[in-house]
């Protein structure tokens, strides 16, 4: 129903799974009146409505050096949502979070391997998941504390090394103040205690009034939770 | 012989934040016009907010002492109002506790017997039946004569009165406005021009209870512009009238009577229109007279939900009416109702896809009530529709919409409207 137009900041730097998709890329970053250009284009090849709309993504662009000025080039060229693809930790951050709303940027989507922290130690090599939760708590402070209409989505990839952790992680993302979780299920065992590990995480976020969506193999989510199933994965991250 | 004490009639309503109740406005405007209350009767109102505590509303009215206590009913605030009516009555039983609205009126009977402390329930529109009754009540007589009305009779048995007639000339109803029982707020003033609705929709009362339509006259629906929009502080206010553009030539009327407001900066709010009827005529008088947003459907875009609650749809129209809207900058709210009878979910999200298609500027979803009177209600049964008897009667399952789904899809929704609603608008300032 909204479309967003991927603008790549940048490679690498994002902590997933090691067991799964081995250690992160060095981080690179593209030159700023690249990406501007980029997003001038896009603009005006734009037909999307509503939008248009665009998505920082790639490397963390909260990294990139200039991002207040890809923001307001994007805000120049007349973009309605501007979405940033973030790890979070950075939301934590002198003033990021307020920084950014005042900018321009309305959504977060925010990546998360796990919340616990031991878990997220283990499996990412740092407390990236605690940090993304600290993030999402900062930016949506600054949203009410700035009356701000804003869109908090946490992007969470299952593995045979999280999915135990699923629902929990769910609940400790509603309760920073997402607004949704997309879980991309990737290696998982394909057994009946994955279904229920995944219907468990998707009622977790019922109870939260919070969104739980699934793509990848949904024939893992019992048929009872169907409208979690999404099929095409439209606005899959790079 | 000293006259005896008049009888201290306590009207309360609890609205929703930054609201007055026009309901009661009426009925008190009514009740203080009639010369046999005259010195017999004296009136206070009390325009509460719905969130808050029940025992302090009851307080409020307690401190108040009334004979008789006329409170206003609707779904969203009946829970807290049956509970002050519970305390009031328990700690001043000799106050009369009448209940009036369209959450009670349509089962006067089932109120009566559900809430053992109110006395009396006032069915349909309540002006004049509300009137009598001061007037039984003053006069010592019995109430369940009294047309209109549904009350406790001897021995506690509930009887109901036969119906009474709609008020022919709405004119001979005194406005709230122009007699001083209400000041316009501003942002929280609202007028009405007519009642009756020309459409029949299935899940509403409007065009139901109150049939055909019944305008104030140009005259009075003037000065109550002129009463309104030229109040203190007043920026903007609206209209309660179930469709605003309903003719061409009533929206011409009240462009010519609102211009000259709006040319002042006035501006109207969420007015309600059928939007299948708006080109750009119509769009360039809804400007002028100072329209700054509208309310309109579809509520629904699957056909056999149209057709169980009688509404027609035509995409391309209400595509169009959009479109002409948003050339005069006015915003469009577009709301959708989930657990309409026929709609499995896929039509509901259908139904948000389209709307957010035309980037209207506000989406609104909402659950399906299924409210008394309403031909919903009626056919509950027959159409499967299981609900909560509770007000506010959400319901609960349809036969294409089972428990769980309906709530997944309000949280799907507001998710989908969250990321509808976080955007730059225009000159935003950032
Ligand atoms: S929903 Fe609106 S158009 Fe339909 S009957 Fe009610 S007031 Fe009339």
């Amino acid at each position: 129903m909204l479309e967003f137009n991927p603008i790549i900041v940048g490679g690498g730097g994002r902590s997933r799974c090691r067991a799964c998709h081995g250690s992160a890329e060095p981080v690179t970053y593209r030159a700023p009146g690249d990406i501007a250009t980029r997003i001038a284009e896009v603009v005006s090849a734009s037909t999307a409505v509503p939008g248009p709309n665009i998505l920082l993504t790639g490397a963390d662009p909260f990294g990139h050096p200039e991002l207040p000025a890809l923001v307001e080039a994007a805000v120049s060229a007349g973009v309605e949502r501007i979405a940033i693809d973030t790890d979070g930790a950075a939301l934590r951050a002198g003033d990021n979070a307020a920084g950014s709303l005042h900018a321009g940027v309305r959504h977060y989507i925010v990546r998360v391997t796990a919340a616990d922290e031991a878990l997220s130690v283990r499996v990412t090599g740092g407390p990236s998941g605690p940090a993304a939760l600290a993030g999402i708590a900062a930016v949506r402070a600054a949203a009410q504390r700035l009356q701000t209409p804003i869109a908090i989505e946490a992007r969470v990839e299952a593995c045979r090394h999280t999915i135990a952790a699923l629902p929990s992680t769910v609940a400790a993302l509603a309760e920073a103040g997402a607004d949704a979780v997309r879980i991309t299920v990737g290696d998982v065992p394909r057994s009946a205690e994955t279904s229920a590990l995944l219907a468990a995480a998707c009622d977790t976020g019922m109870v939260n009034a919070v969104w739980v969506d699934v793509v990848g193999d949904t024939a893992l989510l019992p048929a009872t939770h169907a409208l979690h199933m999404t099929e095409e994965d439209a606005d899959a991250l790079p | 012989m000293p006259s005896p004490e008049p009888t201290r009639v306590v009207l309360c309503a609890l609205n929703s934040p930054g609201y007055q109740s026009l309901a009661l406005g009426y009925l008190r405007a009514y009740a203080q016009a009639d010369s046999r209350l005259a010195g017999r009767v004296a009136f206070q109102t009390l325009d509460l907010t719905v969130d808050l505590d029940p025992w302090w509303v009851a307080y409020r009215v307690l401190e108040l002492e009334p004979d008789v206590l006329g409170l206003s009913v609707v779904c969203w605030n009946a829970r807290a109002v049956f509970e002050v009516a519970r305390i009031v009555k328990a700690a001043r039983p000799q106050t009369t506790i009448v209940l009036g609205g369209p959450e009670v009126g349509p089962v006067a009977e089932k109120v009566l017997a559900a809430q053992p402390a109110a006395d009396v329930v006032v069915r349909g529109e309540g002006e004049a039946t509300f009137t009598e009754l001061l007037y039984a009540t003053t006069r010592g007589r019995d109430v369940t004569r009294v047309e209109g009305v549904t009350a406790r009779g001897r021995g506690g048995t509930v009887v109901s009165a036969p119906d009474r007639a709609l008020i022919a000339d709405l004119d001979s109803i005194p406005s709230p406005y122009l007699t001083g029982v209400m000041t316009p707020t501003d942002n929280g003033a609202y007028i009405e021009t007519y009642r009756g609705c020309p459409h029949r929709c299935g899940y509403c009362f409007e065009g139901k209870g109150y049939g055909r339509i019944r305008s104030f006259s140009e005259g009075r629906i003037a000065a109550e512009i002129d009463a309104v929009a030229q109040a203190p502080g007043m920026t903007a206010f609206s209209f309660i009238d179930p469709v605003f553009n309903l003719t061409g030539e009533r929206l011409q009327m009240l462009a010519r009577l609102l211009a000259p407001h709006a040319a002042r900066g006035i501006r109207l709010h969420t007015v309600e229109v059928d939007i299948e009827r708006i080109d750009d005529a119509a769009a360039a008088l809804l400007a002028r007279a100072g329209v700054a947003s509208v309310e309109t459907g579809p509520q629904s875009v699957g056909e056999a939900a149209l057709a169980e609650c009688r509404r027609g749809f035509d995409a391309e129209r209400f595509r169009a009416g959009v479109a002409a809207l948003k050339r005069r900058g006015i915003i469009v709210e577009c709301d959708l109702i989930v657990g309409l009878p026929g709609d499995a979910v896929r039509d509901f999200f259908d139904g948000l896809a389209f709307v957010m298609s035309l980037d209207p500027g506000i989406v609104q979803t909402s659950t399906l009530h299924v409210l008394p009177g309403t031909d919903l209600y009626d056919r509950a049964d027959e159409l499967g529709l299981v609900f909560d008897p509770e007000p506010p009667h959400e319901i609960i399952s349809t036969p294409t919409i089972g428990y769980a789904d309906l709530r997944r899809a309000e949280v799907r929704a507001t998710w989908l409207q969250k990321r509808y609603r976080a955007r730059l608008s225009p000159g935003e300032e950032r």
